[in-house]
């Protein structure tokens, strides 16, 4: 396992003052939107793992996929969906991930001005997980939504020291090509379905 | 050679391609707003000066940022190459091929990968496989992109449905989202296997050695995920200095792209991240990350005097989008690899003066590209600073050359030339409806000047002449004026000059018209300085005069020449430069003297002429065209229509695309009527749309155009110079 991958970083301690403020979610929800985002505010953790499922049962997912994460109890987003006879798997398994139908990641910002999420993506099962599979869900804390793209680099600075994590993924809405007679096509290599749910 | 017959029949082709131009056409004709809407709140000035900034300190210090790059790649665990030129590319990559003993290749979009034709000389090593859509598709025809960004953007939707069946082997609709899931399919299949990923960089961090990546489609990300492998091909312009250098780029690059305020993707790669162990894991391992640091004629660029301008260049193409040459005719008529006046630029530095050669002829010299150029360059005038360039290696063909370097250079020929000239054209010439003289045919290898608009007649009597008998009166006298006519006024519309030596009269002074010959414009457009070094100094030497309160032009093409040209050619001689800076000083376009002269009086505007010259008991309707030289190189845009609008038997309109180029560009109609003819019927139908019944213009060349246009179309709308109309002569 790879250095980096073992380092635990602690992104509040470095957000800007007045991060997460209400008029900041409401930017983020409305950018985000704007990109054919479905964005779901979650006031507990509980109430997030619920949404989560939800969302998987109203798309009748048969297979997905997930990583660790702190912001909800996978395994209790596991046990629910077994319950819904949905396979979840939490395994850094190739070819199970490419043939999922739903992907969930922690993401570790938002951005209010774009709609975006941030994510340290070293991981490459984070990175599989968010990639392959059709539809990615993404759990973010509200607390984490900064204003600007500016800003963002600026937390990274500081999180990292200086030194910025192998890999950084910026999100912005679905994959999207426009490369055939200019018409925009949702969904090409990446995820054409995304969500977010935003955990206070 | 530059253009020639066979450049000729590529243009034509294009014109002819009518998915070209739907596609470019429709794309150009809705990004300005598109752009301008995701620009809503952002200034635009503000943000483009800080791009320039950055990107213009980041060349001067582009050897110490490439070390400190370097480091900052090697210490987090990635192997950089330096690579001089495309064959160092290719070893590179055979090596790294050998060493995994590496078969399939995915690579995301690179267009330092097109410039040096990497797909092509790799392929007997690995099976190259593009992953962008648009470079997927025109790799299986072995295209080039058109576009930096939209690489596909010529092909029709049937022309790619052709091409998917082709490549899958079954029969595919031109239907896109089918296609879109197809190739989402299939190269699906090509990231799972693929043993190393190419792909390009954005921007390169020295600070940290960060290469950031925007993509749309994920393609980047999964090509720097999927292989054990990563290669990052990163040219030395992208070199930037600070990690949060990268806020402003993200900011402007994919508004102006693609009018969209991020791109779906923005990959931030600083070291190797994990990697799955032979491609399936699960065993966890770092990737093999190397970085090749390109340089092919980079660092020469970054360090040319006038060119290193250019390397502030973020490849976000909006000049290629706002260009009207380039919509007509695409990115393999108007571009080598890089297309476009950018690419004109780029290519004589990453390939050679001679594949730019061309290419760069192409440029109309609008000026449009500048105005929403994020790296704030001035692409247009650094295409004539490249046209003379090559031109110097490259010369003109016999009769070109002889024509600017000996007809124009020697005062007394091109004096001589202009008035045989007038009686050499009179048995072409006859009377339009608008009562002015038009030659509508010219016979033998002249058809193609007149054919697809009149010309005006050459006057009998040159304006030089007819100064001499003007009697001015002026009451109240406050200074004298020189008059530089410009060659288009002296001797086909000697009528303009004379409106101006009366309204001038009427604002207090005396007009002279100093001996003077051509203005130099079109060496400096044909690429010939040296030629318009000549001829600035024989104008300057009765336009240095200390007796003249201002110098007037009603041509704005030698307004920029008085203004800036004549500076510019000279800068190395310390004496002629002096007197040329003397001129510049008091030079005004006509139009702008006018509002400069009434702003004086205390900014009241008045109308300036008394009457018109037929009785007209309703205002005359009245719109404006741009000349591009007023409004874009000199500034000059609300001056005309304040002063337009003041005058109370005119009633102004504004016309759509009025500061849209009317495809005249002096040497250029004759260099390349197929472009200007469409950019005229593009100007004239605006016109015809505009319900106005007279066009004003400050530009005696567009104003011949125009004239010429609406003559051939058999128009009822007439076209006057503003000294005409301010005259009240219509």
């Amino acid at each position: 396992m790879s250095a980096q991958a073992a380092q635990i970083v602690d992104w509040k301690a470095h957000l800007p003052q007045g991060a997460g403020a209400e008029e900041l979610y409401k930017s983020f929800k409305e950018k985000a939107e704007a990109l054919t985002v479905k964005v779901i505010r979650a006031s507990s953790k509980e109430e997030a793992e619920k949404a989560i499922v939800a969302e998987m049962k109203e798309l009748k997912i048969k297979k997905a996929v997930g990583v660790p994460m702190t912001l909800v109890d996978v395994q209790a987003i596991k046990e629910a969906l077994e319950r819904e006879k949905i396979k979840f798997s939490l395994e850094l398994d190739r070819d199970f991930i490419e043939q999922a139908e739903f992907g969930i990641s922690e993401f570790d910002l938002g951005i209010a001005e774009l709609g975006t999420i941030v994510q340290d993506a070293n991981s490459v099962h984070k990175r599989l997980v968010s990639m392959l599979p059709p539809t990615h869900l993404a759990v973010i804390s509200t607390k984490t939504i900064v204003e600007t793209f500016a800003d963002s680099l600026e937390v990274i600075e500081k999180v990292y020291n200086g030194n910025p994590s192998n890999f950084l993924a910026f999100v912005t809405g679905p994959s999207k090509t426009a490369d055939i007679e200019r018409v925009l096509t949702i969904g090409v290599h990446g995820p054409g379905r995304l969500i977010v749910v935003c955990v206070d | 050679m530059p253009i020639d017959s066979a450049f000729k029949v590529k243009i034509n082709k294009a014109l002819n391609d009518p998915n070209l131009r739907g596609a470019l056409g429709k794309f150009g004709d809705i990004f300005p707003e598109a752009r301008a809407n995701v620009y809503k709140g952002i200034d635009f000035e503000e943000l483009r000066g800080i791009i320039a900034q950055n990107k213009a300190n980041a060349a001067a210090n582009v050897e110490a940022l490439a070390n400190q790059f370097v480091e900052n790649v090697v210490k987090r665990g990635g192997k950089v190459h330096r690579a001089k030129d495309g064959n160092d590319v290719y070893q590179i990559l055979k090596e790294i091929a050998k060493a995994r003993n590496a078969k399939v290749c995915v690579k995301s979009k690179s267009m330092a990968s097109e410039e040096i034709h990497l797909n092509h000389h790799l392929e007997d090593t690995m099976q190259m496989v593009e992953t962008d859509l648009g470079e997927w598709i025109i790799q299986q025809i072995n295209e080039k992109p058109s576009h930096m960004v939209m690489p596909a953007i010529h092909l029709s939707k049937e022309k790619c449905a052709e091409i998917f069946s082709q490549a899958l082997g079954y029969e595919v609709e031109p239907d896109i989202p089918t296609m879109v899931r197809l190739a989402r399919k299939t190269l699906r299949e090509h990231f799972m296997n693929a043993d190393v990923g190419i792909s390009g960089c954005n921007i390169a961090v020295a600070e940290t050695g960060t290469m950031v990546i925007f993509t749309n489609e994920g393609n980047a990300r999964l090509t720097a995920t999927m292989p054990p492998v990563h290669v990052v091909l990163v040219g030395y312009e992208k070199l930037a200095e600070k990690f949060k250098d990268i806020a402003p780029i993200a900011k402007a690059l994919p508004k102006s792209a693609t009018a969209q305020t991020l791109t779906s993707y923005v990959t931030m790669i600083s070291g190797p991240a994990e990697t799955l162990k032979d491609k399936v894991g699960p065993e966890i391992v770092d990737k093999e990350l190397h970085v090749i640091l390109l340089d092919n004629g980079r660092r020469e660029l970054l360090s040319d005097p006038v060119f290193k301008e250019a390397g502030q260049c973020i490849r976000c193409a909006s000049c290629l989008n706002v260009c009207p040459v380039y919509q007509l005719v695409g990115g393999h008529v108007f571009g080598h690899i890089y297309a476009g006046g950018i690419g004109s630029l780029l290519t004589a530095f990453f390939n050679s003066l001679k594949d730019t050669d061309k290419v760069q002829e192409m440029c109309i010299g609008c000026g449009r590209c500048r105005e929403f150029c994020p790296g704030k360059i001035d692409i247009p005038n650094l295409i004539l600073e490249m046209r003379n360039r090559v031109r110097k290696e490259i010369p003109l063909p016999g009769m070109q050359n002889f024509i600017v370097g000996t007809v124009l250079r020697n005062k007394g020929l091109f004096e001589f030339g202009l008035r045989q000239a007038s009686w050499a054209s009179a048995p072409f010439t006859s009377k339009g409806k608008d009562g002015n003289k038009y030659i509508r045919s010219l016979p033998f290898g002249f058809k193609k000047l007149a054919d697809w608009r009149s010309l005006p007649g050459f006057a009998t009597t040159p304006f030089r002449d007819k100064i001499k008998s003007m009697k001015q009166e002026v009451s109240g006298k406050k200074g004298k004026i020189a008059f530089f006519g410009g060659c288009v006024i002296d001797y086909a519309y000697p009528e303009i000059g004379e409106s101006l030596v009366r309204v001038l009269n009427r604002e207090g002074y005396e007009v002279v018209y100093p001996d003077q010959t051509c203005c130099g414009a079109p060496a400096v457009y044909m690429g010939r300085q040296d030629v318009a070094q000549d001829i600035a100094k024989q104008n300057l030497e009765q336009f240095a005069n200390d007796e003249f309160d201002y110098i007037v032009s009603a041509c704005p093409t030698c307004t920029v020449a008085l203004k800036e040209n004549w500076g510019h050619v000279l800068k190395d001689d310390h004496v002629a430069k002096e007197k040329a800076d003397k001129v510049a000083a008091k030079s005004l376009d006509f139009i702008k003297l006018m509002h400069t002269l009434k702003k004086e009086k205390g900014g009241v505007w008045e109308e300036v002429a008394a009457t018109c010259d037929v009785a007209c008991p309703t205002p005359i309707k009245v719109t404006y065209h741009d000349s591009c030289h007023l409004n874009r190189e000199l500034g000059v845009k609300e001056e005309p229509r304040e002063m337009l609008k003041v005058q109370a038997h005119l009633d102004f309109i504004e016309m759509e695309e009025s500061d849209r180029c009317c495809g005249f560009g002096g040497s250029y109609c004759i260099k390349l009527p197929e472009i200007s003819t469409e950019l005229l019927n593009r100007k004239l139908k605006n016109i015809e749309n505009s319900q106005a019944d007279i066009v004003a213009v400050d530009c005696p060349g567009c104003l011949m155009s125009l004239r010429g246009g609406l003559d051939t179309k058999k128009s009822n709308k007439r076209v006057f110079h503003t000294a005409e109309l301010l005259d009240g002569k219509y």
